[in-house]
């Protein structure tokens, strides 16, 4: 393999790894917002649980 | 009469039909990114030729220009942002200006760090004080100041105000990095596009780097609805918290 791929892939890797943690950050801000505006669904689960000894 | 001088102002929920639409132009700019940012990679990896001089390495030119492109339109749009805000007072303005001065300071520092890469296998320097590679690291601290003036200032107008200056200012250096490689002397290529003899790239290196600045465009149109967004239904909650202390009093 030619050499110069090497730091194309190093600064296209670098490129991504970014912007994909920057996608991750505005996900996890996104939930977070929408979880205090009351948007999110619930973490508990819909289903009604089942009380001891039903 | 006192009663309504200390009534808490009204809360700045959008109709839902406002926020459906956000939600949905992000969903329709996320799947135009994805696959035209796949073409756009699989034309530079694949499609386009290796350069004569410069052999495979030339190819960080698909995304490192693209890049470049990027971030000089999101300071646009920090400028256009920061005039709305300045000149209507509307928090809307404020919030698009800032959400396109994070994304544009993600995206130099990308340019940077790419460009940093590519000078190390052509030049073979990881950095040097080049009229363009200055100007651009300047226009990464001016923006970098700008969000940590927003961070830092405790009083919200105050710092709204100062970030709209700042971002009408800080604009000027936009057009100083992209002259600088014709204004001085420098190591970096001149313009091989926006030249005034028209562009200096075969066929398939310009049709992989149009691809390549549209997908990039599309993926910066997607960040910015996806945190101006974001902005929104923060300064909802602000106003919905304010409100519900007010009334406790």
């Amino acid at each position: 393999m030619e050499s110069g791929w090497i730091p194309v892939g190093v600064a296209f890797s670098l490129v991504w790894v970014t912007l994909g943690g920057y996608m991750a950050y505005l996900a996890r801000r996104m939930r977070g917002i929408q979880m205090a505006e009351g948007l999110a669904p619930a973490l508990v689960s819909d289903r009604p649980s089942q009380a001891p000894g039903a | 009469m006192i009663l309504l001088e200390a009534a808490p102002p009204p809360v700045r929920t959008p109709p839902n039909g406002r926020t459906d639409r956000t939600a949905r132009l992000q969903r329709a700019l996320g799947g135009a990114t994805a696959i035209t940012m796949l073409i756009a990679v699989g034309m530079s990896f694949l499609y386009a030729p290796p350069d004569l001089v410069q052999g495979q390495a030339q190819r960080i030119f698909y995304f490192h220009v693209p890049l470049a492109w990027v971030a000089y339109l999101a300071f646009f749009v920090v400028l256009v942002g920061s005039v709305g805000y300045l000149w209507r007072k509307q928090d809307g303005w404020d919030r698009l200006a800032a959400a396109s001065a994070e994304i544009g300071l993600v995206l130099t520092s990308l340019v940077l760090i790419s460009g940093s890469l590519w000078g190390k296998t052509i030049w073979g320097t990881w950095w040097s004080w080049d009229p363009r590679l200055t100007a651009t690291l300047v226009l990464w601290f001016i923006y970098l100041g700008y969000a940590m003036l927003r961070a830092l200032t405790t009083a919200p107008e105050r710092a709204k105000r100062l970030a709209a200056v700042l971002g009408i200012v800080g604009f000027i250096d936009v057009p100083i990095v992209h002259q600088s490689v014709v204004w001085w002397r420098s190591l970096h290529p001149a313009p091989v596009v926006l030249n005034a003899a028209g562009p200096q790239l075969p066929g398939s290196m310009l049709a992989t780097l149009l691809v390549g600045l549209l997908a990039y465009t599309l993926l910066y149109g997607f960040l910015l609805v996806w945190r101006v967004r974001i902005a929104g239904a923060e300064a909802r909650v602000i106003d919905r918290q304010r409100q519900t202390a007010l009334g406790e009093e």
